[in-house]
């Protein structure tokens, strides 16, 4: 399958030192497929504690928390309404850069977006974690993931790779 | 790690100490010529090396600051030191004997102007307002000058009124030299020391008599000048070698001056003494009180002469002969022109004031000098010399811009003892356009007219008219001059007795008459006597010519030797004129015309009403001359027979009373006619008839002021003197209008008070109808009726002819009292006869024991706004102003101070007849009076209370009681013999016991106290400090209460001895315990926190903070041990800053109820937790209780911070209390316990033993000693302080204690306990506090992050 990478940038209000979290997927998915979702983290100056909403619709999308791949430390995945709220604390020592994999499930027809918000990340003094934490403004994004039937799904491929074809003959 | 903190409080310091290097400490404008010396004094604090960083300016007439206008030189000044800068230095140097340091025109202030110091640029001190013009402000000084209250300022650039005393305007007026100024300015006496933090004792300043004044007036006032706000408890009586005691009365505007008035008129010559104890007077500021350093005595002596016949000049000594207003330059010149009647020892009795166009008095701007006056002389009052002279040709006698700054438009008032005396003018009116309107003109009285009082009389008065001196350069050369001098007092003379005695032959036989003014010529008077009837024989006899004085008594009698034998004098003539029988006329005569008659010649005598056979008649004082027509009421008779058997006056049973006829001439015609103000019969002027409703008016003030009144109406409650007063003793009685004269406006009360005064009274009875004449007033705002002429009882048994008015509480609105409080609105019904239709409760008790009062109020108890509301501005106000609805004071009717019995509950205060804040009435019933800047209900039937059962000492559970006890200053050093107790850097502030009689009644309150408590572990608040010494007051406390032989589970109590006194102050908190019950635990340590410690916990900024009486007092800390379990627990006694005295701007919360000193009680809650944070005992245990009395209220920022920090309240009742306080109740003393702490708490309550009772109950007995003494038990505890303890009760146990972190409750915390408080955040849940473990104030990861810290096993594995 082929994989096309959504990537909503925000810059009109992009801070500078503001880090962001980017969520690449797959645009297109067959009902009951699973399929890899990847959080990448960049742009922070120091994090060791991370909460964010992993917002999509849940009669569309399931997650498998056993998929969660987070090797930086501890993560917290709770499902809520519209979504998933996940903790991350990071043992291994504050980062400016990370990634985190986990799968969703498509157990339903539809279209939907996928986007990271609500996010609280910052550095917390593992010497001294009682005192108030350094805290960074971070921004999250979006992507959009269509379900379809297989079969849909597999003319929609062909079509796709027929375009490419022809592009190429002329 | 960046702490910008520390840094930016180093610079803060750092500017502050320059900006507090040098004050303004005094401005003057004095009248010496052209208004000098003005002049600005300075005061150095801390040395400075180079003047140059500093300068002054002068902010003109409200126009802003003008910055810096003179800049001192580069040179070094030394602490303590003046500066002085002055306009010029010639009139300064006249003045004041020495040369000013500096000139400049910055220092050419005119008394409405402000001072602006600055330093490195910046205005580190000021004078006035600086946006506003001065005149008129509280801070005038104009022809006076203003000085700093000691220890006070610089102020910065924010003008403190408070800072300052004043002269008042005027009050240099005529001064040639500050030494002989009767209001010097106190150059060089400011005290600095609020450089070294300190609060100094107050000083007597001033006395006015002064210490060795003779020729004191016979009633001249006390006046006490301090050198800072100081209350008084109690005013001795002034001793006095003729009178002895005279008892003092005393009212002061600003707590700096005290007036003081004599109950009693001095005798002539007698010499008086005051004393005023050190003991009685306490500063008003720091946080406790300090009493003056030493008694201060002073004595002086009354004048030996007197005046007429009175001891000051009487109404009728000065008169008002003219004003002026020209028209050279500026209007000039400006004047008044005064004539002096009678001979004035000394005229500073008097001056005069100017009403300003119809805006009503100004009072009296000027006082004369206490100089003396000859009768026929004048006294001009002039705006300015210059003009004047120029056009009069002479200088006046005094220059008043105030009292003569007349614009031909204004009035003019005469004073006299403070009473109106004459007036030109309508003071009310503008008299542009009126009949009296002077403009460039002038108003001359007619000869023989006046004084008039308060009444101006314009047929009294000629006038030059408008304009008549436009383009006139000199009074000689006007058209129309001002009648410079020629006022004249026609002489008077007038029959004062007739005489018939009972010696052999009838004699003597005499006629004695009075010299109402002086008389050059004698001559001019003859005396006729008509007998039996038969008409006028004419002039019989002709005085000589001689001339006489106003005062004098001349007796023409029949013949000499039986005068002499029954007077023991000589008669002044003999005549056949005075051989008259008792039923004989007397006729007097002037110029051949009579001017005045005893007896109606045309009537035998005999049978009359005026028969005076073998017996006298005598003139009524203030009555006559009558002229033609005789007048019985102005006679008094001894009845026929009356002298018969007697040998001599002396012994008589009814004596003539030989020369005390008086009168100041104002109520007799001058040449024999009736005055002005009489009608018909002549009788004395009744003034208006009016209603009480049109006196009382709808205002706060009578529309009527000054005015003669008679009104008519019942008696609703009876004060008068003595035992004359049926319901207390005010010197007077409540009069009510009828029913049916009542108005119709609800805002115009019906009822009105009578003062009558100590004199001779008509006793009158509650239900009596009587007419009353007298004057109206507003006697500190209460509207009256005084200078009573005139009480005649109508009749008796009226009471229902008039009605009780029955009212409530909440008022619909509110009033505000001079000192800015607000009140509930009971103008519409002072003077009334009211009932309060409902249930009110006792908020407040304070003066219950001193002055007979209670504060009830409607609704339940009163709390404290921030006890029970989060601090806020408008719900702050908004709260006054509704509980102010709710208010009133309940008065006892006497102004007597101590009563004895204490008046509430009836028949007296004792501590089982007691009265308790929170009992109740019902339907109070009397009069409402208004006295003291409160409305009070004065009862006219006895009220009675609910008494509601004293609390039982509170049952809080647990094995373990804590308690935190203020103990009221409890020092075994007592206050007497000059004894010292220690003070940070010196001694003597003891401010315990006065004697060993307070000691021992303190003692035995606290020892039944502390036994019915029984508790293990007590917090002592306000013990003496005196660690140090074997013999230390908490040391004798814990022997007293040891000795103690009632049961008790604790046998023996030992203290926590921290081996040093704890801090700087004179009082300490401290810890005793029970020994048979704890122990402080093994291997920690007793731990104070003062100063000292504040830079270990990085808080080195917040210094000084624990230093002393002037801020929080250093906190100490203890662990104990249970001796049963083996458990700890860590206390810590606290006395925060109280709200008693101002910390400064930024501090001090001005606005949402907190009080004074607010951030300095936060600072000390920061310091605390942060120091407990710390282990400071090292306990080793989480347990921390935090108690003590912490001076701020529940829901004050200092308990917010504690409590944001990781401390719960163990009290959670808001309504909660332990102190009341201007009949509020809030919590002060409080306990804060840890998480860990809170879970082994079993209960928490106060005992309500002291807050709610009267203090009349307590160990003081500074006043009202006899009573104090009679009702005091100490077997109770009730009022052993004035603060309630707070008891804690806990069941220690390491059980209990919950594991901190351990969220999902297992006991432990492990990755569940992270898992669970991160889902417990995803979904919203609600979290506790406790768990904000970063305290940033929310939960969220990274608490979950600090979480995985405390986790008990190793990578948080679950168990």
């Amino acid at each position: 399958m082929k994989k096309l990478i959504a990537l909503f940038t925000l810059l009109a209000c992009f801070h500078t030192n503001a880090g962001i979290i980017e969520v690449s997927t797959n645009n297109g998915v067959a009902l009951n497929e699973s399929f890899s979702v990847t959080l990448t983290g960049s742009g922070f100056t120091s994090v060791n504690a991370l909460s964010f909403l992993f917002n999509f619709d849940t009669s569309v999308f399931d997650l498998d928390e056993s998929s969660v791949l987070f090797s930086n430390g501890l993560a917290l995945p709770n499902d809520v309404t519209g979504g998933v709220n996940f903790g991350f604390l990071f043992f291994s020592g504050p980062v400016s850069d990370f990634v985190i994999t986990f799968n969703l499930s498509a157990i339903g027809l539809g279209n939907g977006d996928l986007s990271v918000t609500d996010i609280v990340a910052g550095f917390v003094d593992p010497l001294n974690p009682f005192s108030a934490p350094i805290a960074e403004n971070a921004t999250g994004s979006s992507a959009n993931v269509t379900v379809s039937t297989p079969a849909t799904f597999s003319v929609l491929m062909l079509l796709i790779v027929c375009g490419l074809v022809r592009r190429k003959t002329v | 790690m960046f702490k910008p903190i520390p840094s930016v409080l180093a610079l803060a310091i750092s500017a502050s100490a320059q900006a507090s290097d040098i004050a303004i400490t005094g401005v003057i404008d004095a009248t010496l010529s052209g208004g000098t010396p003005k002049a600005v004094e300075l005061y150095v604090i801390n040395d400075i090396a180079d003047l140059s960083r500093c300068g002054i300016g002068s902010a003109n007439n409200g126009g802003g600051t003008d910055n810096e206008e003179f800049t001192f030189p580069a040179t070094a000044v030394t602490a303590g030191s003046y500066i002085y800068v002055a306009s010029e230095d010639t009139q300064f140097n006249a003045f004041f004997g020495f040369t000013p340091d500096y000139t400049s025109s910055a220092a050419n202030v005119n008394g409405d102007d402000a001072i602006e110091l600055f330093c490195d640029g910046e205005v580190v001190d000021v004078f006035g307002d600086i946006e506003t013009d001065g005149t008129g402000q509280p801070w005038e000084y104009l022809d006076g000058w203003a000085y700093r209250v000691a220890e006070s300022g610089p102020d910065g650039s924010n003008f403190i009124l408070a800072n300052w005393l004043f002269s008042g305007p005027d009050a240099l007026d005529g001064e040639s030299s500050n030494a002989t100024a009767g209001r010097p300015f106190p150059f060089g006496t400011f005290d600095g020391s609020q450089s070294s933090d300190t609060d100094n004792p107050p000083q007597v300043v001033s006395t006015q008599p002064s210490n060795g004044d003779v020729d004191v007036a016979t009633n001249a006032l006390i006046e006490v000048t301090f050198s800072e706000p100081a209350a008084v408890s109690a005013w001795e009586s002034l001793s006095c070698s003729i009178s002895g005691d005279i008892a003092l009365g005393s009212a002061t505007v600003d707590d700096t001056v005290f007036s003081l008035t004599p109950a009693l008129e001095f005798v002539a010559g007698e010499t008086c003494s005051l004393t005023i104890f050190a003991n009685d007077v306490e500063d008003l500021d720091g946080d406790e009180s300090n009493n003056l350093v030493e008694d201060v005595s002073f004595s002086f002596t009354v004048s030996e002469s007197t005046v007429g016949a009175g001891d000051g000049p009487q109404a009728g000594d000065l008169i008002l002969t003219g004003v002026v207003d020209g028209s050279l330059s500026g209007g000039l010149p400006k004047a008044i022109e005064i004539f002096v009647v009678n001979d004035i020892d000394d005229l500073s009795f008097c001056g005069v004031g100017s009403a300003n166009n119809g805006g009503g008095t100004d009072g009296q701007e000027l006082t004369f000098d206490a100089v003396s006056a000859e009768a026929g002389s004048y006294i001009y009052i002039a705006t300015e010399d210059t003009q004047f002279t120029n056009f009069f040709g002479f200088s006046p006698d005094y220059i008043s811009g105030s009292a003569a700054g007349l614009n031909g438009d204004d009035a003019v008032e005469l004073f006299c003892n403070g009473e109106v005396v004459d007036v030109f003018g309508d003071i009310n009116q503008d008299g542009t356009g009126t009949a009296w309107d002077y403009q460039d003109g002038w108003a001359a009285r007619v000869a023989g007219t006046g004084p008039d009082g308060a009444t101006f009389v314009l047929d009294s008065w000629t006038f030059s008219g408008t304009n008549a001196l436009d383009n006139v350069d000199t009074n000689a050369s006007a058209p129309t001059p001002f009648p410079v001098a020629s006022f004249f007092v026609p002489e008077q003379l007038v029959i004062s007795g007739v005489f018939d005695g009972p010696l052999s032959g009838g004699v003597p036989k005499f006629v004695e008459v009075y010299a109402v003014s002086n008389i050059d010529d004698l001559s001019v008077f003859g005396l006729g006597s008509a007998n039996n009837g038969g008409g006028t024989d004419g002039e019989e006899f002709t005085f000589p010519a001689i001339s006489i004085s106003a005062g004098d008594y001349l007796y023409v009698a029949s013949e000499s030797e039986g005068f002499e034998a029954f007077f023991g004098f000589t008669p002044n003539f003999t005549s056949g004129v005075a051989n008259i029988n008792g039923d004989d006329a007397i006729e007097l005569f002037k110029d051949g015309e009579v001017t005045d008659t005893f007896g109606d010649i045309n009537v035998d005598g005999n049978g009359t009403p005026w028969e005076y056979l073998d017996g006298w008649a005598y003139r009524v004082s203030s009555t006559g001359p009558d002229g033609a027509a005789f007048i019985l009421d102005n006679w008094t008779f001894s009845g026929p027979n009356a002298l018969d058997g007697e040998s001599a006056n002396s012994t008589a049973e009814i004596p003539f009373p030989t020369a005390t006829f008086s009168t100041d001439g104002t109520t007799g015609g001058n040449d024999g006619g009736d005055n002005g103000g009489d009608e018909g019969d002549g009788n004395t002027d009744t003034g208006l008839a009016v209603k009480i409703s049109e006196i009382q008016g709808s205002g706060e003030s009578s529309p009527l002021v000054n005015q003669l009144v008679t009104v008519e109406g019942i008696v609703v409650a009876d004060f008068q003197n003595g035992e004359a007063g049926s319901n207390g003793n005010f010197d007077g009685f409540y009069l009510q209008e009828e029913t049916i004269d009542f108005d119709a406006d609800p805002l115009t009360s019906e009822g009105i008070f009578i003062f009558d005064g100590s004199g001779d009274i008509v006793d009158v009875q509650i239900g009596d109808k009587v007419t009353v004449t007298g004057t109206v007033a507003e006697f500190f705002e209460e509207t009256q009726i005084g200078s009573v002429t005139n009480v005649s009882v109508v009749s008796s048994g009226n009471l229902g002819e008039t009605e009780l008015t029955a009212i409530t509480l909440p008022t619909e609105t509110t009033i505000t009292n001079s000192d800015g409080d607000l009140l509930a609105n009971l103008e519409p019904y002072e003077g009334m006869w009211v009932q309060f239709a409902q249930t009110l409760g006792v908020t407040e008790i304070f003066n219950l024991g001193r002055f007979g009062e209670l504060g009830l109020i409607e609704g339940g108890r009163l709390f404290q706004f921030t006890q029970i509301n989060t601090p806020d501005e408008a719900a702050f106000q908004a709260y006054l102003e509704d509980t102010a609805k709710r208010r009133v004071t309940l008065d006892d009717g006497f102004t007597v101070q101590n009563p004895q019995p204490i008046p509430f509950p009836s028949p007296g205060l004792s501590t089982s007849n007691y009265v308790r804040i929170g009992d109740e009435t019902t339907n109070v019933e009397g009069v409402i009076r208004y006295s003291f800047g409160v409305y009070r209900v004065v009862p006219t039937i006895t009220p009675s209370f609910t008494q509601f059962d004293r609390p039982e000492r509170p049952d809080v559970g647990g094995s373990l009681s804590v308690v935190s006890y203020n103990v009221l200053n409890f020092f075994n050093t007592l206050d007497e013999n000059g004894n010292t107790c220690f003070i940070g850097g010196g001694t003597g502030d003891c401010r315990g016991a006065d004697n060993q009689v307070e000691f021992e009644r303190q003692l035995d309150k606290l020892v039944t106290t502390l036994v019915e408590l029984d508790a293990d572990i007590i917090g002592l608040i306000e013990i003496e400090n005196d660690y140090v010494d074997a013999q230390s007051a908490i040391a004798e406390l814990i022997a007293a209460v040891n000795a103690d032989p009632r049961a008790r589970s604790c046998e023996r109590y030992d203290f926590v001895d921290p081996g040093t006194r704890i801090g700087s102050d004179a009082i300490a908190v401290g810890l005793m315990y029970c020994a048979d019950t704890v122990s402080v635990a093994e291997g920690t340590s007793v731990a104070i926190l003062d100063d000292d410690g504040l830079p270990e916990l990085g808080l080195e900024g917040l210094v000084p903070l624990f230093s002393g009486r002037g801020s929080n007092r250093a906190i100490l800390a203890t662990t104990f041990t249970e001796l049963a379990t083996q458990e700890s627990l860590t206390i810590a006694v606290n006395h925060f800053k109280s709200k008693g005295s101002g910390c400064g701007p930024g501090d001090d919360d001005t606005t949402t109820g907190q009080g004074n000193c607010n951030l300095t009680r936060v600072q000390a809650s920061q310091a605390l937790h942060t120091w407990l944070a710390t282990d400071p005992t090292g306990s080793n245990d989480e347990d921390f209780l935090i108690i003590g009395d912490l001076n701020a209220y529940a829901k004050e920022d200092p308990l917010v911070e504690l409590e944001q920090n990781g401390f719960t309240n163990v009290i959670s009742d808001p309504e909660a209390y332990s102190f009341v306080f201007d009949g509020q109740s809030g919590n002060l003393d409080h306990g804060l316990a840890s998480a860990s702490l809170l879970a082994q708490m079993t209960g928490a309550a106060d005992w309500h033993i002291n807050a709610d009772e009267s203090n009349a109950l307590d160990y003081n007995t500074d006043f009202g000693t006899e009573t104090r003494l009679e009702i005091f038990d100490g077997t109770v505890p009730f009022r052993s302080s004035d603060h309630d303890p707070l008891v804690i009760g806990f069941d220690l146990s390491s059980a209990n204690e919950p594991v901190i972190g351990d969220f999902d409750g297992d006991g432990d915390v492990d990755i569940n306990d992270i898992r669970a408080l991160f889902a417990a955040i995803s979904q919203g849940q609600d979290i506790d506090r406790s768990f904000d473990l970063n305290n940033d104030g929310t939960v969220n990861i990274f608490d979950v992050f600090a979480l995985q810290s405390l986790c008990t096993r190793t990578a948080c594995a679950p168990e």
